[in-house]
């Protein structure tokens, strides 16, 4: 389609082109929502989607209210908005679905970058990256290699995966409070929890994960304005926050 | 087997193909980065997946031509008496097919996220510290996209028609009309951020379309020219007429040729053929066959090993041809006669053959002799 041979429509498409990009810096909100997000939450309701995953989400037993990085993060966000909160507690599959059906603004649940949704829903960028560790108990000896190690490891999460890949002997248990019982045990976990359980680091790293909330598909304004917020705010688990409940 | 004898191009034009590799490994070098940076900058932008992957695409005929012309320029041998003056042409008509294909898959990627409203997500980006958004960084990075192959395509535009490289100049027109798909991406993704979620879509459709088109354009030329067409130019891809007239001006400038015909085809670059010569008197000798050839081959640099046939006549078309109309050229009936009407004289032949089991033979001799001559007349 050789229309460069036209200049007639070759000035046309730059004329558009450089109205749009006046417009766009000219106008007040760029990019725009199609759906109007942002503009609804400022002063109006926020609704989200919360789905508990510790230390990320936390459900309060007292009050349902939920705690945790990322919920005490988005009050913060809500204040700001000068919105109000309306926080709906569900599954993780299920809030995502009703993401992509626009009946809630925000999910949050410890999603990971590497969300299979990420195709389906706006995830934002990494708002915390936290390092897989192996760390030992203080008064144990230290650990300098992964290979042929027995390891204690939370059972089914990400850490098991990755010492067997590094050769390691992960000890899968229901939690890693009973680590130092087992005959005082190294532990893979993430950095965070390890000093949280108080840990020292051995300075072997077997991977990464990390963590992002999720907004709906294409409000781009809304997504823009969270991450901007993120980015200045950079949520993160402090050292009180256990990965397991007392 | 005897080969063909070797090709060697002019020091001029040699010159000028060097130039052109020089060009295109300029080009490959380019849409490397260019790949590079759009693909760091890519969202989920569908207009901006298709104009990466066009991108990505505009890389296959640079690659292609530099390929195939280390092959091209291997002597003719044994095995390819005719030596590989093709294979660019194949080499291109394989690759376009390929980009069509791809063309049809953007199309209909772009199509389901259009019917599914598929709303497509650009959020923050942060470069040295600097947070924007990301349709910004994209758009940069489309514009860098935009600048470079228009320069190489206005480049390489000239030497394709030089040369009479029909792959380098679908290559500098791809180049040349890639900034169209920059811009209809850039187009697409400020769509997005203006609210218009179906931009996007229906940027990414119509680069799809562009890609189809091209690529359906070039299987098309390196078909019509893979089939022998008439040599045509390679900008206008009309009738080469200016070569063909001074051929048949070359070969009837001779003294001792009264007419002749030419039948060109073109191979990648070089045009050949067979010529036809009615002489003045009497048959030609073999040494004035050979010194028209050579005067052929003097008449353009791309003319190359045209062999010279000395016939009665020029007639501007030839009888359509059989292998029966062969056999029975050699038992003495005129050549050019038509499939049907040799079977309807073989069936009577036999009806007559029967016949002779019944009649004095005298009525069979005289029906023979009439019919001979019947025969004849139609032909004359």
């Amino acid at each position: 389609m050789d229309l460069s041979r036209r200049p007639l429509c070759c000035a046309a498409a730059w004329l558009y082109v450089g109205w749009m990009l006046a417009a766009g810096v000219g106008c007040d909100r760029f990019p725009r929502d199609p759906e109007g997000t942002l503009d609804r939450i400022q002063g109006g309701v926020m609704r989200v989607g919360v789905a508990e995953h510790p230390p990320w989400v936390v459900r309060d037993n007292r009050d349902d209210s939920p705690r945790g990085v990322e919920p005490e993060s988005i009050r913060d966000l809500a204040k700001e908005l000068d919105s109000h909160i309306e926080w709906v507690w569900t599954g993780e599959s299920e809030a995502l679905d009703a993401l992509v059906r626009y009946e809630l603004d925000l999910v949050l649940g410890g999603l990971t970058a590497d969300s299979p949704w990420k195709s389906h829903v706006a995830l934002t960028r990494p708002y915390h990256t936290a390092s897989i560790i192996v760390a030992v108990h203080p008064s144990s000896t230290a650990v300098t290699t992964v290979e042929a190690t027995r390891i204690a490891v939370r059972r089914a999460s990400r850490s098991e995966t990755l010492v067997k890949d590094h050769g390691g002997e992960p000890v899968p248990l229901a939690t890693l409070l009973a680590a130092d019982a087992q005959e005082g045990l190294p532990i893979a976990t993430e950095a965070w929890e390890a000093r949280a359980l108080g840990y020292v680091a051995t300075g072997i790293k077997l991977g990464e994960t990390s963590y992002v909330m999720a907004a709906p598909p294409g409000e781009n304004a809304w997504l823009l304005h969270l991450e901007r917020f993120l980015r200045r705010n950079r949520p993160q688990p402090g050292d009180t926050d256990r990965g397991d409940p007392p | 087997m005897m080969p063909r004898a070797p090709y060697e191009l002019p020091e001029d034009k040699q010159r000028k193909i060097r130039k052109a590799i020089r060009l295109e490994w300029i080009t490959i070098f380019f849409l490397v980065t260019i790949g590079v940076v759009m693909y760091l900058a890519m969202g989920q932008s569908q207009a901006m997946k298709a104009a990466w992957i066009e991108d990505v695409l505009s890389l296959i005929p640079p690659i292609v031509f530099l390929i195939s012309i280390r092959y091209r320029s291997r002597p003719p041998d044994e095995r390819f008496p005719f030596g590989l003056r093709r294979a660019p042409l194949l080499a291109f008509l394989a690759s376009s097919a390929a980009v069509t294909v791809l063309g049809l898959y953007i199309l209909g990627d772009s199509v389901i996220k259009l019917a599914s409203a598929h709303h497509p997500s650009i959020g923050m980006m942060e470069i040295f510290g600097w947070r924007m958004w990301a349709g910004w960084v994209m758009i940069a990075a489309l514009v860098y996209s935009m600048v470079p192959p228009l320069i190489l395509g206005r480049m390489k535009l000239p030497l394709s028609r030089e040369l009479h490289e029909k792959t380098l100049h679908a290559d500098a027109a791809m180049n040349k009309a890639d900034w169209m798909t920059g811009g209809a991406a850039i187009i697409g993704i400020v769509g997005i951020g203006f609210g218009w979620w179906w931009a996007d879509g229906v940027a990414a459709g119509l680069i799809a379309l562009d890609v189809i088109y091209d690529g359906a354009t070039h299987v098309r030329d390196a078909i019509f020219t893979l089939l022998d067409q008439r040599p045509t130019q390679v900008e206008s891809h009309k009738p080469d007429e200016a070569v063909e007239a001074r051929l048949l001006k070359a070969l009837r400038s001779l003294d001792w040729v009264e007419d002749a015909a030419v039948r060109v085809r073109e191979e990648g670059q070089l045009y050949s053929g067979e010529a036809f010569v009615v002489s003045r008197d009497g048959p030609p000798a073999p040494r004035q066959l050979a010194d028209a050839s050579r005067r052929l081959c003097e008449t353009d640099w791309r003319a190359h090993a045209f062999v010279v046939q000395p016939v009665d006549t020029t007639p501007s078309r030839e009888e359509p041809f059989s292998p029966d109309s062969c056999r029975v050229h050699r038992c003495g009936l005129p050549s050019g006669c038509r499939r049907s009407k040799l079977r309807e004289r073989k069936d009577h032949e036999d009806r007559l053959d029967e016949e002779a089991l019944h009649r004095p033979v005298e009525r069979y001799l005289q029906r023979r002799d009439a019919d001979g001559r019947g025969a004849a007349q139609d032909d004359r």
